[in-house]
């Protein structure tokens, strides 16, 4: 689980990286076909407003496992280990609550005929890639959780053996 | 009732605020048993971040992260210097310029506290300055960031409430400029009063030229962006992918401190960054939707009109409300959340939603310097190793300082608006 995880991480790191680099240089070539060459790349907002859907759950993954999403932490810090760690595990299932909603109609939505059947204004690509997005980048934060959880237990254990 | 107890227990088990936001709004559906509205979790999300006006959040961030590899960031602080380093209490000048110029680069009142805690507050310090004042004016003053354009925060505001970015930016100029101007008042009597060091000599006229000619380069980057936005070139979005475009032409060919190697790095903290923006906005979006289905801000609307219809009153009520919600709650997610509840009353006292934007932005960004949960006050106490009690006591008087600027921007609407209005 925990290679798993990590390998995920990698993967869709270079996927962001990528995608804010196209993101970028479409925009900017946009602007100067309008502006120098005096025609419009139609499909390049369309384009980079997907790598943003994208950048966000995908980027949201790894946000999430590197624990920079932003949360509140010095309440539960300031607890003794065992309960912490115990409130670290209630928290990460009612986070997992969200996260399994998130990715499992997220799933159905994606493969819904009223999303397979529809296509993109201007690149005409199924809108399905386009909604995987998140899907994909809540499936994968629900496997890092999972591995999260499974760290907070050990943790959880361990505290008893030192009690006990 | 029960979803504020849920919230607050969430938010207290140290869950990350996207998900208490998304999981808030989940046990709502939950309880009230529409189990139907679940498959319109992932709709909601995806909606929020389908948005090319958001777009200009990771461009923005990007400027921002390639002119600290490119050495932007340390040209300006020399050239802050060499003004006004010479008077009484010139580092904290110091301090409270280079973040507004700093400002008019990135925005986001973050990135602006950790690049000048690591900075300027050693040199603060090492020049005999206390810790508590060189990081509560740090910590003061980078909440420009989010007021003087460009702004992450009026971005999701101007989405939010449906109003013009580009005005919302012109907007934010003049209220940015009194924090500035109330922030030096603070320092020009504490630096009198405490005795603090200053250089005996002017720096040299040679040196400032120097200073400002190295400046240069990095003053383009906001001069071309708000100029591309005022005379309709640009977009917002398209203004910040030029802005980062510029900020690489200079970072790496006349700087040359940025380095290729370094853009995957440069790249990914973006992404992250921008991520963990997004994903707020996108759970908030779920959320705000539950409250609209409740018919919510009507609800809201009617109660508040029925104390006052007088839009002073009313407009008094919501900066105390925001106020508080600033010091508890995430910016992004409180705009999104918040901005369709207090709409219907706006529009109905006739208050402009730009002058609202601009009211609402400081509500939130006071908010990020005051206790318990002002981010600011976090990140600033974490970089520069002071505990949070001993800056939130510096920090009060910068907090009522700020309060006041919310107030006279409040009551002064013409003032806010005259920039926009010169050129929309």
């Amino acid at each position: 689980m925990s290679k798993l995880s990590t390998l995920i991480n990698q993967l869709a790191s270079y996927i962001v990286i990528v995608s804010i680099f196209v993101m970028t240089v479409v925009v900017i070539v946009q602007v100067f076909c309008r502006y120098v060459l005096g025609f419009s790349i139609f499909w390049s907002e369309e384009l980079a407003r997907y790598l943003l859907v994208w950048t966000t759950f995908l980027g949201g993954s790894v946000a999430y496992k590197k624990a920079q999403l932003a949360s509140i932490n010095f309440l539960a810090e300031k607890l003794p280990a065992r309960p912490r760690a115990l409130v670290g595990i209630l928290a990460q299932i009612m986070a997992l609550t969200f996260i399994v909603v998130a990715a499992y109609y997220g799933f159905k939505q994606s493969f819904s005929p009223s999303v397979t059947m529809q296509v993109s204004p201007a690149m005409r690509l199924p809108m399905t890639y386009a909604y995987l997005a998140v899907p994909i980048g809540f499936g994968i934060i629900m496997i890092h959780s999972i591995e999260n959880l499974y760290k907070h237990i050990l943790l959880a254990l361990k505290g008893n053996e030192v009690a006990g | 009732m029960i979803i504020t107890v849920a919230f607050m227990v969430f938010l207290a088990f140290g869950i990350p605020i996207a998900f208490v936001i998304g999981l808030t709004g989940l046990t709502h559906m939950l309880l009230t048993g529409n189990y139907t509205f679940l498959q319109n979790v992932p709709q909601r999300m995806f909606v929020a971040a389908d948005n090319f006006n958001l777009l200009a959040i990771p461009f923005f961030m990007l400027a921002g992260e390639l002119m600290n590899y490119g050495g932007i960031t340390i040209r300006l602080i020399n050239l802050a210097r060499t003004l006004v380093g010479h008077l009484k209490g010139g580092l904290a000048y110091v301090n409270i310029y280079t973040s507004m110029i700093l400002s008019a680069l990135i925005g986001s009142a973050n990135a602006n506290a950790s690049a000048m805690s690591k900075t300027l507050v050693p040199a603060m310090i090492k020049d005999g300055y206390d810790k508590e004042y060189s990081t509560a004016v740090t910590a003061a003053s980078s909440i420009m960031g989010p007021i003087i354009p460009p702004s992450m925060t009026m971005i999701i505001y101007g989405v939010a409430a449906g109003a013009s970015i580009g005005q919302l930016f012109l907007a934010g100029i003049v209220p940015g400029i009194l924090m500035a101007l109330a922030f030096s008042v603070l320092t020009f009597y504490y630096a009198r009063k405490r005795n603090y060091p200053y250089k005996k000599r002017r720096a040299p006229v040679r040196s400032i030229l120097k200073a400002l000619f190295s400046a240069i380069p990095a003053l383009l980057v906001p001069i071309i962006m708000m100029g591309g936005i005022i005379s309709g070139v640009f977009t917002p979005t398209e203004a910040a992918a030029a802005a980062s475009l510029i900020a690489f032409v200079i970072g790496a060919f006349v700087y040359r401190e940025l380095k290729l190697k370094h853009l995957p790095q440069i790249f990914l903290s973006t992404g992250t960054i921008t991520a963990s923006i997004m994903l707020i906005v996108a759970t908030a979006n779920i959320f705000g939707w539950v409250l609209a289905i409740e018919r919510i801000p009507q609800a809201f609307a009617e109660w508040m009109l029925s104390i006052s219809s007088n839009p002073i009153v009313v407009l008094f009520m919501i900066n105390i409300l925001l106020l508080v919600v600033g010091a508890v709650m995430e910016t992004f997610a409180a705009i999104v959340i918040l901005v369709p509840v207090f709409l219907p009353i706006i529009t109905q006292l006739g208050i402009d939603p730009i002058h609202f934007g601009l009211i609402v932005c400081l509500n939130l960004v006071i908010g990020l310097i005051t206790p318990p949960l002002g981010v600011v006050l976090f990140v600033t106490s974490a970089i520069n190793d002071i505990s949070v009690e001993r800056l939130t006591r510096a920090i009060v008087p910068f907090i009522l300082a700020s309060i006041i600027v919310l107030f006279v921007v409040t009551y002064l609407p013409d003032m806010v608006l005259y920039i926009p209005r010169m050129f929309f």
